[in-house]
């Protein structure tokens, strides 16, 4: 008698296990589908019922309980440690048993999980490699937490050592989570680092358990893989240090152009430059571009750069925003709108202007004897400021815009809606990428331990009374301790909310003067979004020659006539 | 009794090793208890309460005690057993005793006994850890016979999922006041008591399952019934628990027992976000004990105005912590140094960030007619708080308190930053570990958790309210939580006038002062004709610009501007001109920063508004009525702009006794008229430069404006002021009882007719004044008139208060101008600001001892030793 072929054997196989456990896969598929969409609504929608329900840690976790439960169920039902089953009898051969149930897995787990999941990367701009490392952290999470389930299920011979084996497995997770592991800014991309190539150590190792419960039938042989796999692969994982998805700072390109003209401008100068305090001029910059302040300060000997007073235009964030927009970029768009326009802005709050040069030196406390003997530094980020798009503000009010600011990253707004007694758009800064595989090219400027993230100015413009408000998108700071920056991250794929709202009231004199109706000063705005993008730092040096005309003496005050 | 122990032999034999699962999940909870594992962070990134770590513990325990062998599910296996029913029930109770209640109460035990409690504690715990069981086995043990394999995994996750999730979600959706699901959780009497409830409903729900067997989707429906049935009840702020009982109800009601409320000093403040107009006053009752006080709050306000009922604005929060909770926020409300005489010194002063808030009657609706007075019929109620001083220890690393229910420590002191880790000058943080006992029975932390005050004995200066940080928990469920957190104080310590430094910090002390709720009581009055003044702001704000984009001088940048508008022709539309009108307005509320001060308090861009005004001023000639658009807003300087373009217009249309002012400057306009009244020549001057009293007096001058300038007479600016006569002692007197100030104090106090009541409101308002540095109107005029009355006491409060006047904000310059007045009664010529800011100064150096009273001129004088 003939056997047959190994692959029909696998596919037969494959298909018991569907019409076995097709209605889990099912559940499992609509359950997949329905937390996708859940996650997408409960972003696009703000104080809904769904919002309130609240329903995210437990479709994760039912999630988890079914896809558990379904690994189980296909696994249990041939135990390969169960000698009782009918599959050691049936004419299938282990090997090909095991084969037909990783088929099944991948087909009724991962596939409709890269299915669900692909819908929501589109709209990215993602290109192939991408998509495929994306692909590849689903199939590595899965495969990695399927052949967990799978080992442990092929090594009990009963429900009740499956539970034995489940609890130990749980206790060895906590012990695991209990060791201390640096989770600092900078170890946080070797360990993303380590935690894939454990990972990847841990699947092989998994499977090749798994392999040995089902198809030698060696128990033992596959307990003391599974342990040792898991055992070894933390080690790996912290041991790993090569770190290849931090991506270096962006310098400023066009550095050798920049200069500083320093001193009163002469009138008859026509390139005097573009002031950063009158007597301190940068020359060199781009039409659009707009140089910030990271820090100011003398080079003093025996001591570290920057020294404690050092000026700043991007303060430490005090109020847990991550917008960090000033003037200055305001300012920049002035070109772009008649110039008699009216201009207010709405920018970061913990930026009140720029400091004198006197309230400079106060901080350092630095009189200006000392302060021009010093050599100071001079460090900058240039960022240049993009429109994204112009639109009727009509557009914003009635339906819900996204624009893809690069490969990866997304600005989404919900329309305008009637929320604590005001007209609020939420929407938030959306990034999906792979996290091993970098999307950018550098990483964003710091400045005071914080970062420098992407930053967008909404300017609705007046086109009737040719008034400007400029308004920098309130952005959540990013870290970990504000809870409304939602982080959904999750093994291996940034998928990141940082979310904002932006609340906006017909201005006053309108109301009280020409009677205009809200709809009609909604109808007579434009809005235009304007992405600041990172250009790259750069560091200047002044002389103490240089500092003594920055630092002009101050005139004396003429006295009093008699 | 044979068959019990056998059958429940066999239930030990079936859970046994689910029961090392329980065990090893009991043993992982008393690490977590000890912080051997999981240890307090001095920088967490998380904090969570302290239940959520024991949660596991508990799940699994849920777990264990849901089952059973899969043959006892059928009814045809038990009803055929040699077994009675009530034998099979006492065998797996027995199971549950002693798989479940006798570990978990031996680890509760181990908890305390490892902490050093006594044993009084430890058997108090012991006690409640087991009712808490024997409440969960109630519902555990029928649910067993309900869910089988899988089913138990779901029925488990939808039970958390109503319980924790599903629960709030309705009340808020409903719309119902209800307790924050959180604070029910925290309260282990509220949490037993709701569970007893709902392991009754599902013993019912048992029965009926074993009478008529449910389908898998009406059983799985049950847990997440039942998880909603365990929370929602006890979410009621009314649900009775332990925590929350009165512990001296008599006490309330002897002293409040046939008191009559005064409710006075009505005030509608308005900020953007607000949902409606809050109508605040403040609530009085004489006679309380020392070291009691209350929490008011409305339980009913009907409101009337013109004889309609006035519908209050809809509520848009709904959580609570319940009644008694309330008295928690009263730190925040009121300085505690009165309410504890052994404590501190009588003329303690508490720095309380913020307006002291008086207590909020209602929510007005915003469309309410303004100037219509209201009638109210209140039912107050008010939750008592007596607290009482914990301990004191210095402000150093390691100081301790120990009082029998509760401890803290101070690990650490930190200087110059908050409690988040920004930079901060000035700022105290204090990182502390704290002990409370937190049984369901005997509760220390709650409703009122002690507050640690920081006492400065130099400057008799009291910091009370606190920013705290993240907690991090443990064993609140155990009897005794320890909780270690960052707290800082929300007025800086370190900054000029309280006479904190970085050397001295070893010196100040921390008092903490512990409180229990007495009862509530509840009290009912009716008020009528209550002004409510013009407090009106319209929502129709436009937020704050913070940061200027015209770095030059914005009072060039804004007359520039104006100049660049393009100007309509005089006989345009009146819409084209509303535009104009409209596009001024909008830039002298952009340049609004150049009526800024500088630090010396003189204006940072000199000046006035008189060439603008000019520009506009034909424009209002010719469209009057533009002028009521004027009125419809409150920010910063407009009021001051439209007195300018009024005046103006007025001038422009050559209005009779309308010219330049001449003693506030020629931008501003002077209306100037003599005519006989009834009898008398009556001399009567308007000065259009003075700031008007309020919205109902400013309308009334813009409309008669608006008459004048369509008449071309002065007829209606006359009429406008037509009741005026000179002030009569007893109009004076009306004022000074409305509004008590120094001013008019001394006015009535040369009148022998009004002296002595003028007096003595002022003593009596002064004795009610709460011991805060920073006092706001009313409040301060009070204590000015105190100290125009020679009070010693209110001379170093008063002194106090200038001293740490911030003198950045808003009111700096007219707080201390008035203060000055208060003390030197120095009226011409009004003293610069230059010589406020030294006058400030001078303030941190002095004290009452170095003045001396003139009883004749009712004012102070600097001993001549003192003088520089």
């Amino acid at each position: 008698m003939k056997t047959a072929p190994f692959l029909p054997r696998v596919v037969h196989q494959c298909r018991a296990e569907w019409r076995h456990l097709f209605g889990m896969a099912l559940l499992w598929l609509l359950l997949l589908a329905f937390r996708q969409w859940h996650q997408v609504q409960v972003v696009t929608t703000w104080n809904s019922t769904l919002m309130h329900a609240d329903l995210e840690v437990w479709l994760d976790v039912a999630l988890a309980l079914l896809g558990a439960g379904l690994m189980w169920r296909c696994v249990s039902a041939e135990s390969p440690s169960n000698t009782d089953t009918f599959s050691l009898t049936r004419p299938m051969g282990q090997k090909a048993l095991w084969c037909g149930k990783l088929l099944f897995l991948f087909s009724a787990l991962l596939v409709p999980a890269l299915i669900v999941m692909g819908f929501h990367w589109r709209g990215f701009g993602l290109g192939v490699a991408q998509i495929l490392a994306l692909s590849g952290a689903v199939i590595l999470a899965g495969t990695l937490l399927g052949a967990g389930a799978a080992t442990l299920t092929a090594l009990a011979s009963s429900a009740r050592q499956m539970i034995a084996l489940a609890v130990l497995a749980v206790i060895g997770t906590g012990v695991w989570l209990v060791m201390p592991v640096d989770l600092s800014v900078e170890s946080g991309n070797s360990a993303l680092c380590g935690s894939l190539v454990g990972a990847s150590f841990a699947l092989l190792g998994l499977l090749a358990a798994w392999w040995l419960a089902t198809v030698p039938r060696r128990r033992w042989n596959a307990a003391g893989v599974m342990l040792t796999t898991v055992v070894l692969a933390p080690f790996i994982a912290q041991a790993w240090k090569t770190d290849w998805i931090t991506r270096p700072t962006l310098q400023y390109a066009n550095a050798p152009k920049l200069g500083v003209k320093v001193g009163i401008a002469d009138p008859a100068d026509k390139a005097p430059g573009r002031g950063l305090w009158p007597t301190l001029r940068l020359t060199g910059l781009g039409k659009d571009e707009v140089a910030s302040i990271i820090e100011f300060a003398p080079v003093l000997k025996n001591a570290s750069w920057p020294p404690q007073g050092s000026f700043s235009d991007l303060p430490a964030n005090q109020n847990g925003f991550g917008h960090w927009l000033h003037s200055d970029h305001t300012r920049a768009l002035f070109k772009y709108y008649p110039p008699t326009a009216l201009w207010r802005q709405n920018v970061n709050n913990s930026f009140y202007g720029r400091k004198t040069l006197p309230e400079v030196l106060q901080a350092l406390r630095l009189k200006r004897e000392e302060a021009i003997q010093q050599r100071w530094r001079l460090r900058l980020v240039v960022h240049e400021l993009k429109r994204i798009a112009t639109l009727p503000y009509r557009q914003f009010w009635s339906q819900p815009n996204s624009f893809l600011i690069r490969p990866g990253v997304r600005l989404e707004f919900n329309p305008y809606a009637w929320i604590r007694e005001a007209w609020e758009m939420h929407g938030r800064v959306h990034r999906l990428s792979s996290a091993v595989l970098p999307v950018d090219a550098h990483h964003s400027a710091i400045a005071r331990d914080r970062e420098l993230g992407d930053n967008f100015l909404l300017v609705l413009e007046d086109r009737e009374l040719r008034e400007n408000l400029a308004i920098s998108v309130p952005l959540v700071a990013r870290e970990k301790n504000y809870y409304i920056y939602r982080n959904q991250s999750q093994l291996w794929q940034t998928d990141e909310n940082q979310g904002f709202e932006v609340r906006a009231w017909q201005r006053a004199e309108q109301k009280v003067f020409l009677q205009r109706t809200l709809d009609e000063w909604i109808d007579q705005q434009d809005a235009s979004l304007w992405h600041a993008e990172e250009r790259g730092i750069v560091e200047l040096e002044l002389t103490p020659q240089q500092m003594a005309q920055v630092l002009a003496e101050p005139q004396p005050k003429e006295a009093k006539k008699p | 009794m044979n068959l019990v122990l056998h059958q429940l032999r066999k239930e030990l034999r079936w859970l046994w090793p689910r029961w090392v699962v329980f065990f090893v999940a009991l043993i992982y909870d008393f690490v977590v208890q000890m912080q051997w594992v999981f240890p307090f962070l001095p920088k967490p990134d998380l904090g969570l309460p302290s239940l959520v770590w024991s949660l596991p513990m508990w799940i699994i325990a849920w777990w264990l005690l849901m089952n059973v062998p899969p043959e006892e599910h059928g009814m045809a296996f038990r009803v055929t057993r040699p077994l009675s029913r009530v034998q099979y029930w006492l065998a797996r109770m027995l199971a549950g005793v002693v798989l479940v209640m006798l570990p978990a109460m031996i680890e509760n035990a181990a908890v305390l006994l490892a902490q050093g409690r006594p044993w009084m504690d430890v058997a108090r715990g012991v006690a409640e850890t087991g009712i808490a069981v024997a409440v969960m086995m109630l519902w555990l043990l029928p649910a067993g016979t309900m869910f089988r394999g899988w089913e138990k995994y779901a029925a488990l996750v939808l039970f958390l999922y109503g319980a924790i999730d599903g629960a709030g979600s309705i009340w808020m959706k409903l719309g119902v006041v209800h307790r924050q699901a959180w604070w029910v959780m925290a309260n282990a009497s509220l949490m037993h008591r709701g569970a007893a409830i709902m392991g009754g409903l599902m013993l019912l729900s048992a029965f009926w399952h074993a009478r008529r067997p449910m389908g898998r989707l009406m059983r799985l429906a049950i847990p997440l019934v039942m998880g909603m049935v365990w929370v929602l009840p006890a979410q009621f702020p009314n649900f009775p628990n332990e925590i929350e009982q009165p512990v001296d109800e008599a006490l309330v009601k002897q002293f409040t027992r046939g008191k009559e409320i005064e409710v006075r000093s009505f005030e509608t403040a308005k900020s953007l976000e607000d949902d409606g107009l809050p109508l605040r006053a403040e609530v009085r009752l004489e006679g309380i004990p020392t070291g009691i006080a209350p929490y008011w709050r409305v339980e009913q306000c009907r409101i009337m105005q013109d004889g309609m009922e006035v519908k209050e604005a809809p509520r848009t929060r709904f959580d609570t912590r319940g009644d008694a909770s309330n008295v928690d926020a009263l730190p925040f409300q009121m300085p505690f140094t009165s309410l504890l005489p052994s404590s501190f010194p009588s003329d303690a002063l508490v720095l309380m960030q913020g307006r002291l808030e008086n207590v909020r009657l209602a929510m007005l609706p915003t469309d309410l007619k303004p100037g219509k007075p209201l009638d109210l019929d209140l039912r107050l109620a008010a939750d008592w708080l007596r607290v009482r001083e914990l301990g004191r220890m210095p402000l150093k690393v390691g100081a301790t308190i120990r009082a029998s229910e509760n401890e803290v420590e101070v690990l650490e002191v930190i200087v110059d930053a908050d409690n988040r880790g920004h930079e901060r000058k000035g700022a105290l943080t204090l990182r502390l570990r704290e002990r409370h006992v937190t049984f369901a029975g005997r509760n220390e932390a709650r409703p009122f958790m002690p507050v640690l005050c920081l006492w400065a004995a130099d400057k008799r200066l009291v910091w009370q309210q606190v920013m705290t940080g993240l907690d991090q928990q443990r064993g609140e469920n155990h009897g005794w939580m320890t909780l270690q957190r960052e707290v800082t104080f929300l007025w800086s310590v370190l900054s000029p006038g309280t006479g904190v430094t970085k050397e001295n910090l070893a010196q100040q002390e921390l008092v903490w002062i512990g409180g229990e709720y007495l009862g509530t009581s509840r009290h009912e009055t009716k008020l009528s004709n209550v002004d409510i003044g013009d407090g009106w702001r319209r929502k129709d704000q436009w937020p704050e610009t913070p940061a200027s984009l015209t770095p030059e001088n914005p009072r060039v940048a804004f007359v520039e501007h104006v100049k660049s508008l393009p100007k309509p022709d005089l006989k345009a539309s009146k819409a084209e001109i509303a535009r104009y009108i409209a596009a001024v307005y909008a830039a002298e509320v952009t340049y609004e920063h150049r009526e800024n001060l500088d630090e010396d308090l003189k204006p940072k861009w000199p000046g006035n508004d008189l060439e603008v005004a000019q520009m506009l001023a034909p424009y209002f000639r010719e469209q009057p009525e533009l002028l009521n658009g004027t009125l419809r807003k409150g920010m910063r300087g407009w009021y001051a702009f439209t007195d300018c373009v009024a005046g103006q217009v007025l001038q422009l249309a050559k209005i009779k006794g309308c010219t330049p002012s001449v003693s506030q400057g020629p931008h501003l306009t002077q209306y100037l008229a003599v005519r006989p009244v009834e009898g008398q020549t009556e001399t009567f001057q308007q000065r259009m430069a003075d700031p008007l009293p309020g919205l109902e007096s400013r309308e009334a001058f813009i409309q008669a404006s608006i008459e004048a300038i369509r008449s071309g007479s002065d007829e209606p600016l006359w009429r406008m002021s037509g009741n005026h006569r000179a002030r009569t002692d007893e109009d004076v007197w009306t004022d000074f009882s409305k509004s008590i100030s120094a001013g008019n104090l001394r006015y009535l106090a040369k009148k022998p007719a009004y002296r002595d009541k003028s007096v003595a409101l002022a003593r009596r308002e002064y004795e009610h004044l709460p011991m805060a540095c920073a006092l706001q109107q009313p409040e301060r005029w009070v204590l000015e008139a105190a100290v125009a009355l020679g009070d010693a006491r209110a001379l170093d409060w008063l002194l106090r208060s200038v001293a740490m006047k911030d003198i950045e904000h808003d009111d700096a310059l007219q707080v201390l101008e008035s203060a000055h007045g208060a003390m030197f009664d120095v009226q011409d010529p009004k003293p610069e600001p230059k010589a406020l800011r030294a006058f400030q100064l001078d303030c941190r150096k002095w004290s009452a001892k170095d003045f001396v009273y003139d009883a004749t001129k009712m004012r102070w004088e600097l001993k001549t030793e003192v003088k520089p």
